[in-house]
């Protein structure tokens, strides 16, 4: 499943001639179903991984990232094998096919067909010239790999479950469903019948050497046999289940048993002695594989996941699964801005719809089925598996009340128009509906036959429509409860129902495959709309009531004409279900939430993608347009991955070209994507637009609730992924892991491969103590050999994880992260110090850029910080700059500098400045005391640039850092932060979030406004005031008497919003940005 | 009806199967890469949350909750599954001697189910609800077997059965049936069948139809609850 960006760099095909050069993005999504095989390359490189889902996935074996997709089968795969050049695949499946693949472009070679019946196993002679078959049909079947042509079929006397050839290439064995295994010449003689087991063969391994073979069967057992002579040799019990799979590792010292019992034992060849048990698999280990160097095993299971585990050890190293986290229900607030989703992972979450920032993930306890938006936009409603209605402050993230009287599980809410009542459809065959303020049930609606699946109220609020597992919908009496009328002709169950605007409408869809629209009023079916080719899950008619949208399990949204019935347009969507689809309230975009996590937004007038909303596990998430161009959660972005031909890398590897917030929110705004950077020549033309939908699409109305798009954007062109070349690869040698001092070197090599070198960055615990600028290598007409770096590193007591990236020589794309830790056994004599630069500058060069409070916030936080930090630390250093002397660009920059000395790895470090912020020809900028004329040219030249804060702070040796910027973008600057927002590219926020991953610190700023900054709140700056009272305690969330720098954050996020709008009558939103190592920055008990 | 009658059907229609190889000739079923489970209002593909024990398990379930009850078949759809009250019976061309005719399914009786763990199968025997033009056959009680051979693949076969119209017309009858969909809730299976009927009555035809069972699983019940712990299957 993947999204592949249609209208992504058409443009590309001028830089590759090849159009296999496309880059394509596409989440990893895993398999969605139980995987049944799996399969190492010869070289190591790719792992293969075939499931119920019929689809094959190829991985990279290092990295765990997913590479290719390979569509084909017509039902489950259950077997796959490498061709031992590594050049092709096979496959078994459930659809009686075989089918040949070629790896390097993932396309389908031929389809080997003769079997009567399920295929369950396929098996590569070692030269690779021929491959064996088994399955259901009782046949082996061995097949010319070059022709495809059937060489011979051998009767087997029962279904055949498993195949594997000698190392010679000489024998074939097979495992049975009669109890044996069998072993085989090629000619078709069988030599020898391995009896002993108890129960049906399932799998079956030759010895690297071929002188023992090992079988794996339903009596739980795995047994060893001599492969010559046929005689068992052992028995190796252990696993409480059906044993599915067995491999021996190349050493032929080592075997690896899989079992129904959701774990893979480690068994000693020699001795049979069961050396490991390898659990974390939920479910049934289907399938093993040893890496060809022995040092890894991969296992498959039902559990929808590979997993790798090293050997011997048996430590689990990472899964191969997808990591979203599928849309079950959606909802879309009344003005537009915000968008929730109930997701499969148990939790809620809420976006903004401007920004397509992941606001807030509401924790639940059940999987979330329904979800609804109050009219106000303050409360949620939530609902799934546990019977009770949750009603959430939206704004707090609190939950409100909880509404029990339900029996059964809640499929389906509703708010009334007015907002006063909330109807709720369940498993328990009721509707109920409840006083929205109070929580107190009202009424229960009885008359359903099966459960109640979905609710909708009728604009009036005056009638309620059900739509029910017993195939009908019923209306309803909103106010007496009464049952008005019965609405039959689905021919199977009603998923979802929708008034029309003038409430004169009722659409629905079913199971039945069809979306039908009734007239309200008489119950009467007007129209039977067909073209779904799977069950209709959620439909929605547009704000103007001319546009029917519907979805359903066949990867579609569907629009129709709502008064003709006409299909107006198919969007396809790649994910296995889309659950749900709303317009937004102006009628522009349309929404939809799939089984991939993703929400979806299109223009409704041409059909074309504008965003997507991708919400992970554990919290991450990613807003990216179809150009590339995102904004990301701090490990969101490493669940979307970008192929260029054969490589692929993560989105996060391009996020100094491609994280631009900037350019997500115009496109959520609708404004047209963004023209790229010309190159050479351009291929091809751009894909034509899609067809509009002229006769029914709403007029464009100007609504408040989203920033006006703007007409024509004057973005600075953005580069194109394809464009980019390719970033070097690294890696950290000879570099101890334990030591007893706590300095270490740390050696890289880093090899180009063929965009060049350029910077060197590392990593100590998430924070950055070295950027190293001096390399910027040129490219080389070929990659230049390895470069060899060493740098020195202060190490902090305990573990140190070291993480080494480098970029390719423009800087554009960074390497995949290397890693190393070191343990390091001292010590630590003295607590840690706190070290801080407090900077607050009120007078400039240039007198209208004059503050009145930005020196008395400085020392407001430096005092705050002196008082609330001294139980914390062993010293607190905090140093003040606040003359206009002392705030120059030059001297701001030789404190930093000085502190490189001064600060240790184990030290906190604080930087905080009340200045002047901007943003300008895509460039943050920090105003300093010796800044007079504002051009770009003399703010690159006189004030601290974006690129220079970040080196300053990222050479900093601390593993701590805090950054807090408290800037006002005040005359011409402001007026450029305006424009910049919106057209010219990088925006504060973005800047300021991209600072933060770099250096890996904290950074927790706000850009006030002129009125802010003029008028002061209790003689400070607002934002530094909500800083410092946080501090003092108000932070302290957990009541543990610290204040930790995500407390502090949080508590910032949360406060100057409101303050803001109680002060000023307007919100600021203070932007904030985790990264690196959390920790407590001061002490309030 | 008379031992005698019975026997003398058995002996005819023995003779005819002889004659026929024991296989009346059915044609090639439409192929089923995906079942469709219903279960606790949830519904889905069955191979992307349910294992083959849970599939084997609900469907012993549901034919032994309707052990000795009849069922209706209703002709019907892939895409609306539906078993109204007035859903036809499954039916195809029957030659009977010189005249040309419907034959009709119109359900049937599941009994003495049983559990098979090593062959994966739901055990029973069958007796059909058959017409021929309008008026019922008799039907001898027939074996007949669900397999489960994984979670998207289940098959319904009756072995040969024999039937008589009227004391006159003896066949004997073949059927499977390729489930694509199994729905707890509503207690219903469905999925594309072949049949074909050979001796004084000849013809064949297939279709998409729905068993609707009168005992569905109850919202207090769990039917997919797997009893079989170590005998999973794939």
């Amino acid at each position: 499943m993947r999204l592949v960006a249609s209208l992504l760099l058409w443009w590309s095909a001028a830089v590759a001639a090849a159009p296999a050069a496309r880059p394509e993005i596409f989440v990893q999504t895993g398999h969605g179903f139980g995987i049944h095989a799996v399969a190492y390359s010869a070289d190591g490189k790719l792992i293969a991984t075939a499931a119920a889902d019929k689809t094959i996935k190829l991985w990279d074996a290092a990295s765990g990232r997913e590479l290719k997709t390979l569509g084909g089968h017509a039902g489950a795969i259950l077997s796959v094998a490498f061709s031992p050049d590594g050049k092709q695949l096979a496959s078994a499946s459930r659809d009686k096919s075989v089918r040949l693949w070629d790896v390097a472009s993932g396309t389908e070679i031929r389809v080997l067909a003769g079997h009567t019946n399920v295929v369950f196993a396929v098996a590569f002679s070692p030269d690779g010239r021929t491959l064996a078959s088994g399955g259901y049909d009782q046949s082996l079947r061995l097949w010319s790999v070059a022709s495809g042509k059937e060489l011979r079929s051998i009767g087997h006397p029962t279904a055949v479950r498993a195949v594997a050839f000698s190392s010679d290439g000489q024998r074939l064995a097979s495992a049975g469903e009669d109890k044996a295994a069998r072993i085989w010449s090629i000619e078709g003689r069988e030599l020898v019948t391995l009896r002993g087991h108890t129960g049906a063969v399932l799998a079956v391994a030759y010895a690297p050497d071929g002188k023992t073979l090992a079988t794996g069967s339903e009596d739980k057992s795995v047994r060893l046999w001599d492969a010559a002579s046929g005689r068992e040799l052992r028995a190796l019990e252990g696993h409480n289940g059906v044993v599915t799979a067995v491999a021996f590792a190349p050493s032929n010292k080592l075997i690896a048993s899989g079992s129904h019992d959701d774990s893979v034992r480690l068994w000693d060849a020699a001795s049979g002695k069961e050396l490991k048990v390898l659990r974390g698999h939920q479910a049934d280990v289907t399938a093993l594989a040893f890496a060809p160097d022995g040092g890894k095993l991969v296992s498959a299971s039902l559990d929808h996941s590979a997993r790798l585990w090293s050997v011997p050890a048996g430590e689990a190293l990472f899964a191969l699964r997808g990591q979203a986290s599928g849309v079950n229900a959606l909802a879309i607030s009344s003005d537009g801005r915000q968008a929730a989703t109930g997701n499969a992972d148990r939790s809620m979450k809420l976006w903004d719809l401007v920004s397509g920032k992941q606001r807030r993930s509401f924790a639940e306890t059940v999987e979330v089925l329904a979800i609804a938006f109050a009219p106000d936009g303050k409360t949620l409603a939530a609902a799934g598996a546990d019977s009770a209605v949750r009603l959430w402050d939206v704004a707090g993230g609190k939950e409100l009340k909880v509404l029990h009287g339900h029996a059964r599980e809640v499929n389906a809410l509703a708010f009334s128009p007015d907002g006063k009542r909330l109807a709720s459809g369940s498993y328990d065959d009721s509707i109920k509906l409840w006083d929205a303020a109070s929580g107190k049930e009202l009424r229960s609606l009885r008359g359903h036959r099966d459960s109640v699946r979905s609710v909708a109220f009728a604009p009036d609020g005056k009638t309620l429509a059900s739509g029910s597992y017993d195939d009908t919908i019923k209306l309803w009496d909103a106010a007496g409860g009464m049952e008005l009328r019965t609405l039959a002709g689905h021919a199977n169950r009603v998923n979802a129902v929708a008034f029309s605007p003038d409430g004169k409408l009722l659409v629905s869809g079913a199971e039945d495959q069809s979306v039908r629209l009734w007239d309200a009023t008489s119950g009467r079916e007007q129209k039977v709309l067909r073209g779904h080719s799977g069950a209709v899950l959620a439909v929605a008619f547009s704000p103007d009531g001319r546009i029917v949208a519907s979805t359903g399990r066949d990867r579609s949204v569907r629009l129709w004409d709502a008064a003709g019935g006409k299909e107006l347009r198919v969007l396809e969507v790649p994910a296995g279900r889309v659950s749900s689809v709303a317009f937004t309230p102006d009628g522009r975009t349309l929404i939809a939430g799939a089984d991939d996590g993703a929400l979806r937004l299109w223009d409704v007038a041409s059909g074309r993608e504008r965003a997507s909303l991708y919400s992970f596990r554990e919290n991450e998430w990613i807003a990216i347009t179809p150009e590339g161009h995102h904004l990301s959660s701090e490990q969101g972005g490493r669940h979307l991955n970008v192929r260029i031909g054969e490589r692929v890398a993560s989105i996060e590897q391009y996020a100094e070209q491609f994280f631009r917030p900037d350019l997500v929110q115009l496109a959520l705004a609708g404004a047209p994507a963004p023209i790229p950077a010309p190159v050479t020549r351009p291929a091809e033309p751009p894909p034509k637009p899609a067809e509009a939908i002229p006769p029914t699409v709403p007029e464009a109305k100007p609504e408040a609730a989203t920033p006006p798009a703007p007409v024509a954007p004057v973005t600075p062109a953005p580069v194109a992924i394809a464009a980019i070349k390719p970033a070097p690869e690294v890696a950290i040698v000879d570099t101890p892991t334990r030591l007893t001092t706590d300095e270490a070197t740390v050696k890289l090599k880093v090899t180009d491969t063929g965009g060049g070198i350029g910077d060197v960055r590392l990593y100590l615990n998430g924070s950055a103590v070295v950027f190293d600028k001096t390399r910027n290598l040129q490219v080389a007409a070929r990659p230049a050999a390895a470069q060899a770096l060493s740098y020195k590193l202060r190490l902090v007591a305990g573990k140190n994880i070291v993480r080494a990236v480098a970029f390719n020589a423009d800087n554009s794309m960074q390497s995949a992260d290397a890693l190393h830790e070191i343990a390091v056994e001292i010590v630590v004599a003295k607590r840690p110090s706190l070290h801080a630069l407090v900077v607050g500058i009120n007078d400039y060069e240039n007198p209208k850029l004059k503050l009145s409070y930005a020196v008395a916030d400085a020392r407001l936080f430096a005092d705050t910080l002196r008082e609330k930090s001294a139980g914390l630390f062993g010293a607190v250093d905090v140093k003040l700059l606040l003359t206009r002397a002392d705030t120059t660009k030059a001297a701001i920059a030789q404190e930093l500098k000085a502190l490189r000395g001064r600060v240790g790895p184990e030290d906190l470090f604080v930087f905080y400045v009340a200045s002047h912020g901007t943003v300008d020809e895509g460039e943050y900028f920090l105003i300093t005391s010796n800044v007079g004329a504002t051009s770009t040219r003399r703010l690159r030249q006189d004030a601290l640039r974006q690129e220079e804060i970040k080196d300053l702070i990222a050479n900093v040796p601390s593993t701590k850092k805090l950054v807090v910027l408290d800037t006002c973008n005040a005359g011409k600057l402001g007026e450029a932060i305006q424009v910049a927002v919106l057209t010219r590219g990088l925006n504060e926020d973005a800047a300021l979030k991209l600072l933060s991953r770099a250096v890996g610190s904290t950074i927790i700023s706000a850009s006030s406004s002129v009125q802010e900054a003029l008028e002061g709140y209790r003689g400070h700056g607002l934002f530094t005031w909500a800083v410092a009272e946080g501090l003092k305690g108000k932070a302290d969330m957990n009541r543990d008497g610290f204040v930790k720098t995500s407390e502090l954050a949080d508590y910032v996020e949360e406060e100057v919003p409101a303050l803001a709008e109680k002060v000023f009558k307007h919100k600021q939103f203070p932007n904030t940005s985790l990264s690196g190592t959390i920790f407590p920055v001061s002490k309030v008990r | 009806m008379h031992i005698w009658f019975r026997q003398m059907v058995k002996w005819t229609l023995l003779a005819a199967s002889a004659f026929v190889a024991g296989c009346a000739g059915l044609p090639e079923l439409d192929k089923v890469n995906e079942v469709y489970f219903c279960a606790a209002g949830r519904c889905g593909p069955a191979s992307q949350s349910r294992t083959a024990d849970e599939a084997l398990n609900a469907v012993h379930q549901l034919f032994k909750h309707n052990d000795g009850k009849d069922f209706k078949y209703c002709s019907t759809t892939p895409a609306e599954r539906s078993c109204a009250g007035d859903s036809p019976p499954w039916c195809h061309f029957v030659m009977g001697g010189p005249i040309p005719g419907a034959g009709c399914s119109t359900g049937g009786r599941f009994k003495a189910v049983g559990l098979d763990t090593a062959g994966r199968r739901v055990t029973t025997t069958f007796t059909e609800h058959s017409m021929w033009n309008g008026v019922p056959n008799v039907c001898q009680d027939g074996d007949s077997a669900v397999t489960v051979t994984s979670a998207d693949e289940v098959t319904v076969k009756h072995d040969n059965y024999y039937c008589n119209w009227m004391g006159i017309g003896n066949m004997a009858s073949t059927f499977v049936m390729a489930i694509d969909y199994i729905d707890l809730d509503k207690g219903r299976m469905g999925g594309y069948w072949a049949h074909a009927v050979v001796g004084t009555g000849g013809g064949r035809g297939t279709g998409y139809a729905i068993m609707q069972f009168p005992q569905a699983m109850k919202k207090d019940e769990n039917w997919l609850r797997t009893i079989l712990l170590d005998k999973k299957v794939r």
